[in-house]
Order: C-alpha cells, then sequence, then structure tokens
C-alpha cells in the first residue's frame, strides 16, 4: 500500500501531516517576521533622525493681509504693518530662516524663483526688527551656487545683511513625520535651522505642471533633499504632509507677478502676467487659496488645499480670516 | 471507497484549501504592500549625485562656430532621463512622458560685456512626435510664428522649434535686439546642423482646415484628457462654426492599428466618460458620430473611422460639437481615400 493512497490514509497519518504542512507553513512565516527589516534602510535608519520646531506664533493668531501694488518693498511693508508690524512676529535675538523659492538659475525677470527685491526687504525688516541673524535658504538640486548667483537672491540678501546657507551632503538629516505615507526617513535640510527661533516662506505664485498651482505651502519642498522628484507622482500628498510638517512663523505669497502657464519653470515673459498682489499670512492654507484665485484656479481645484485644510492647518475659506485689504503706489 | 473514507478525504480537501486561501492572503499581502514602498528606500539606494558619471553632450547640440556676437558664459550641462528633474524639476514628467532621451544646456552671452545673456536648451527627443509634443504642449498663447522650421515660434524673450527629433528652447531675460537677433543666428546653425529632414506627422493633415486656429495643433502622448487609453492623440484648436461663441472647441484623432482598436478605444472613451458623470444628451441625435455627452458641463463626441478614434473635447454645446465632429469625419474620409 502506497503512504499517498489517500484513501487508506488513516486519522494519525492525517494528523501527522496536517501538523508537518503547519509547522513549515508557521517556519517560513516566522523566518519571514524575522528578516523583515522594521526600520528600512540601515544607512538610513542609523542616522540621527530630526525634526523642525514649531514656529509658529499661537499667540499672533490666524491673520492675513492682501496688499495690491507694483512695488515689492513698500508692498510687504503694507502687508506687514497690516498684521500688527514685523514686531509681532520677529522679537529681538530673534534668529530667523528665510525660506525662498532658489528653484532654478533663472534671472529675476523670468519670476521662476523669489524675488531678491523681496528678499531682501524682508531680510532688512528681520534685522531692525532685532533679529540677531537672517539665514536665507533653499536646495534646489541643480548647483545651489548658480541658483543663488542668477536668481539675484545671494547679492540681495547679503546687501540686506542676510547670511546665505547653501545646502551641502552634510546639511541634511532624516526625519520621519508621525503618520505620513510618504515623508519616512527622507533627507531634510536641517542645518540652517540649528538654533533659528523663526521662520519664514517667501514664494512666487507660479503654475505647476504636476501640482497645478506653486505657492507657498510647495515652497517647503525645497526643504527635502534625496531624489525627491519620486514624489511628483503623488504630489498633493507630499505638499500635505510638508504643511504639516513645517509650521512657520509667517509666510509671504509674492503675486506681483504670476506665472500662469508653464510653471514651474516658465521660460518667456509671455507666461507672465503682473498680478500686483502681496500676501501675507500666518496661515499658508489661506495664502495658497487666495493665491488660487491670482492663477484664475479656485482653491477647490487644488486637492492640497482641500487636504490641508481638511487636517485642520489652516483654512481655505480665506475670507474668513477678514483679511486686510490695502493699496499702495 | 467506505463512508469514513469519504469525509477523511473531504475534511483534508478542505483543510487543504484553507492553507491555499492563507497562502493566497499572505501573497496577496505582498502584493498590497509593495505600493506603501518606503521611499526613503530609493534614497539609500541611488547613487550619490555627486558620483554620477557627467554624460556626453547631445552631439552638435551647440553650433561648432557660434555667432560672433555670442561667448560662452557657462559650460554645458547633460541630462539624461534619470536625472533631468535637477535642471527642470516640477516639468521633467511632461518630456519623460513624450519619450525624453537627452538633454544639454549652456548659457551664452553677448560680448564684450556679458552682462546679457541667454540659456541655450537643447532636447533629444528621440524622434519628430515626440518633440513635436512637448513643443505644442508649451506653446505660448502670444507665440509669434517664424519660418525658422515648420513647428517653431518666438516670444518677447525666447525662441522655441522642433527640428527633427530635436526641440530647441533659447531664453533670454534681456531680450535685447542684439541678444535677439544672435539667438535668431544661433537657430538657423542648429537647423543647418540639424535640418527638419523628410520626417512628418500626416495626421496634422487629417485635421479639417475650417475655422481651424493656426499653430494650435498638438500631440499628448500620455493619459489625453485624463483618460488613460489615449497614448498618441493628435489635437487642434477649432472656433465655433458660425461665431456663435468665443469658447474654442478641441478636435482630436489618434491612430490605431486595426479599425477594431479604433472601435474598442471608441467604446471605452465613451465610458469612461459616462462612468465619470458625463451623460448622454437626451437631444442628441444618434448620428453615425454617436450621441454627444455632456460632460462637466462641455459637450464630448467620439466616433472612430476605419482605423481612426477621433472626436470633439470641451465644446460649449452640442451643435457646435456636432458640426466640428461631421467636418472632421469628412476629412478623414477623404484623407484616406
Amino acid at each position: 500500500m502506497s503512504r499517498l493512497d489517500n484513501s487508506k490514509i488513516d486519522r494519525r497519518d492525517f494528523i501527522l501531516r496536517t501538523a508537518k504542512a503547519g509547522a513549515a507553513i508557521a517556519a517560513a512565516g516566522g523566518a519571514g517576521w524575522w528578516l523583515h527589516d522594521n526600520k528600512g534602510p540601515s544607512g538610513i535608519a542609523s542616522a540621527e533622525t530630526v525634526s523642525l520646531p514649531d514656529f509658529s506664533s499661537p499667540s499672533a493668531g490666524p491673520k492675513m493681509s492682501i496688499i495690491t501694488g507694483a512695488d515689492r518693498a513698500k508692498t510687504i511693508n503694507r502687508a506687514l504693518s497690516a498684521l500688527g508690524g514685523i514686531e509681532l512676529f520677529i522679537k529681538s535675538g530673534d534668529r530667523v530662516v528665510l525660506k525662498v523659492n532658489a528653484a532654478f538659475a533663472s534671472p529675476p525677470a523670468l519670476s521662476a524663483t523669489s524675488h531678491p527685491d523681496l528678499v531682501a526687504e524682508v531680510a532688512r525688516l528681520c534685522l531692525r526688527a532685532g533679529a540677531a541673524s537672517v539665514i536665507v535658504t533653499d536646495n534646489p538640486i541643480n548647483d545651489a551656487q548658480s541658483c543663488f548667483t542668477l536668481t539675484g537672491i545671494a547679492k540681495a540678501a547679503e546687501s540686506a545683511g542676510a547670511k546665505i546657507a547653501l545646502p551641502t551632503m552634510s546639511s541634511f538629516k532624516p526625519t520621519t513625520l508621525p503618520g505620513a505615507t510618504l515623508i519616512k526617513d527622507w533627507p531634510l535640510l536641517i542645518e540652517p535651522f540649528h538654533g533659528a527661533t523663526k521662520l519664514i516662506g517667501l514664494a512666487p505664485v507660479k503654475d505647476h505642471n504636476r501640482a497645478g498651482a506653486s505657492m507657498a505651502m510647495k515652497n517647503w519642498y525645497g526643504l527635502l533633499g534625496g531624489r525627491r522628484n519620486v514624489f511628483h507622482q503623488d504630489i498633493n500628498t507630499i505638499i500635505f504632509e510638508l504643511a504639516r510638517l513645517v509650521r512657520p512663523t509667517l509666510v509671504i505669497l509674492d503675486g506681483t507677478t504670476t506665472m500662469m502657464t508653464n510653471g514651474p519653470t516658465g521660460g518667456s515673459m509671455s507666461d507672465l502676467k503682473a498680478t500686483n498682489t502681496m500676501i501675507a499670512s500666518t496661515d499658508a492654507v489661506a495664502a495658497d487659496a487666495f493665491g488660487a484665485t491670482l492663477l484664475g484656479k479656485s482653491a477647490a481645484s487644488l486637492p492640497f488645499i482641500g487636504k490641508a485644510a481638511a487636517a485642520g492647518l489652516g483654512t481655505a475659506d480665506f475670507e474668513s480670516l477678514n483679511p486686510l485689504r490695502d493699496h499702495v503706489d | 471507497m467506505n463512508q469514513s473514507s469519504k469525509k477523511r478525504c473531504g475534511t483534508e480537501q478542505w483543510a487543504g484549501f484553507i492553507i491555499l486561501l492563507c497562502l493566497a492572503g499572505i501573497a496577496a499581502g505582498v502584493y498590497y504592500k509593495q505600493f506603501s514602498f518606503n521611499p526613503a528606500v530609493l534614497v539609500a539606494t541611488a547613487a550619490p549625485e555627486a558620483a554620477k558619471t557627467i554624460s556626453s553632450p547631445v552631439p552638435g547640440a551647440v553650433p561648432p562656430a557660434l555667432p560672433p556676437e555670442l561667448a560662452v558664459l557657462s559650460a554645458p550641462e547633460n541630462f539624461e532621463p534619470d536625472d533631468v528633474y535637477i535642471k527642470i524639476d516640477g516639468k521633467a514628467d511632461l518630456y519623460l512622458t513624450a519619450g525624453f532621451v537627452h538633454m544639454t544646456c549652456q548659457r551664452f552671452a553677448l560680448k564684450p560685456t556679458n552682462d546679457v545673456w541667454m540659456e541655450w536648451f537643447v532636447y533629444d527627443m528621440g524622434a519628430l512626435p515626440h518633440a513635436f509634443s512637448v513643443f505644442s504642449l508649451q506653446r505660448r498663447a502670444e507665440a509669434q510664428t517664424i519660418g525658422l522650421t515648420p513647428f517653431a515660434y518666438q516670444t518677447q524673450n525666447a525662441l522655441f522649434f522642433v527640428s527633427g527629433r530635436y526641440y530647441v528652447e533659447a531664453v533670454t531675460a534681456m531680450p535685447t535686439e542684439p541678444m535677439m537677433t544672435a539667438m535668431m543666428a544661433m537657430a538657423r546653425q542648429f537647423v543647418a546642423a540639424h535640418p527638419p529632414g523628410a520626417a512628418e506627422m500626416p495626421e496634422l493633415k487629417l485635421f479639417p482646415p475650417e475655422n481651424l486656429e493656426a499653430g494650435s495643433q498638438g500631440l499628448q502622448m500620455a493619459d489625453a484628457f485624463g483618460f488613460d487609453g489615449f497614448t498618441n492623440v493628435f489635437t487642434a484648436k477649432y472656433q465655433p462654426p458660425g461665431g456663435a461663441t468665443n469658447v474654442e472647441a478641441l478636435a482630436f484623432l489618434e491612430v490605431t492599428k486595426t479599425d477594431a482598436d479604433a472601435a474598442a478605444l471608441r467604446d471605452n472613451y465613451r465610458s469612461f466618460l459616462l462612468a465619470n458623470g458625463g451623460a448622454e444628451l437626451a437631444s442628441g441625435d444618434a448620428t453615425a458620430l454617436g450621441k454627444p455627452i455632456n460632460f462637466m458641463d462641455s459637450i464630448e463626441i467620439v466616433f472612430s473611422e476605419s482605423n481612426i478614434v477621433a472626436g470633439v473635447h470641451a465644446a460649449p454645446d452640442a451643435g457646435t460639437a456636432t458640426k466640428i465632429a461631421q467636418q472632421l469625419a469628412d476629412s478623414l474620409r477623404k484623407g484616406m481615400k
């Protein structure tokens, strides 16, 4: 009689075979569990992980101002005074980081990056308010030196008394955002934030090929290192997670010249439109919701705004902040 | 086989079935988990940027003899599909989905001061349709057509053109007359070195000329109109016949291998529209072109003619959509004779 003759198998054989099969499955499962690397790549996980401090000023509350005018120095001054003055946000001895958009080695006339006039004026205002230092930074990926030079940001910042922090390999440390699906053990530009007490984002209003718009929240993308282009496949989630990761003191959204089409790089002046608007806000979601209107879009058409608002990071109903509106010639 | 053996056999079958079910569950778990792959792994496994091999430039990206008024301002930069995002972060996908092969860019300045400069980008897209695709998708509304090649225009501060498999941009922030003249001279030299050749896109000739907006033809090589079935869709803008409204409509066509493929693609696109909130117009005539579909407050028509699927996208009303679709269908029939 063959042992494989199932019609002759007895209870004892059956239990034995089932036990063996169960043991084999348990061994395979156990081996899988044992070999599973919960921490991810050792090169990343073994490094010290970091997180950004919360730079927001709860005492200032949600505020927003919308100032029209073509002169950035004038509009940003009025925008800040409308919020209560730069002194409401920057105190004596503060160490301020200005996160600009210097993503491309592109001249300011093409409006693909933060405008040097705005960077210089905000740096001056911070120093005048008593800031101990102002650091201007971004991670443009492509030759940071060229980007900061050709955008005019380096010269403008230094002339205003600020320092430029160009990213190097050692400027990054991995960060993990709790509950995030994308920001896990990801390199974050952290070095310029050592000792920093305040963070101001300075972003231009631009069309964006993947996200629909690049504004205040998208500006934090420049704090990521590594091959961050992988996130473009899920651009709305990464912008939302960045809005959770970065809690700024203030955001300044420059809609003096808006890149209406072919963003974020642009290239032709015909991509640009003089929208002559400067927005300052403690609520980046509200700032972006208004910024969308400069692009001829609605907040509802940009999913990252809805995600951020739903998570309580700010309001997409910017009118609920009763923004102060004014015009300066 | 007695009753007891039959019972045992059944029990074993069930036990075996449950074990297989467990294994299938594990396989499903592995399959599901791969979609939440930790992106940090990519960082850890990627070669450091500094260690990247510097690739060679697009052959002849820069004409051997520069226009005499130009001087080299920077070394050429070269990018391939895996690193082009470094130069055009945020827009790389537009090129990659259209078959991007290689890009070389370099800055040049006007002699003698070097204060006025421009950047010269040469994208090797592999083939004329691919180069035309990225050219057409970025065409500026204020474009002024220039006779440099069949697909070329300029704006206040830049030149954009296709020459064969290459898409070229020359951009300056200081559009002085000497700089624009120098840019044009360099463009002519490039075209002389890389002539457009005899390659053409016969699909463009299938669009009827009546009410066609000049220079509006385009090519979308992925996910046209949000539908992933469209992978090679030629488009052209049309003013509504009779000028009833200022809203344009987009005529489109994609050539497939067989008539059956075209019919299947037509049906799939119709299903896609209907599954995403579209509704057939009750009053629409069920002509050979099919009933118009109201989709997000604009009108769509899709039909097939031999091995071509074609239609009208985002028309302001059913009448406009039907007229343009009929013109397109007539043109397709003529073109195929």
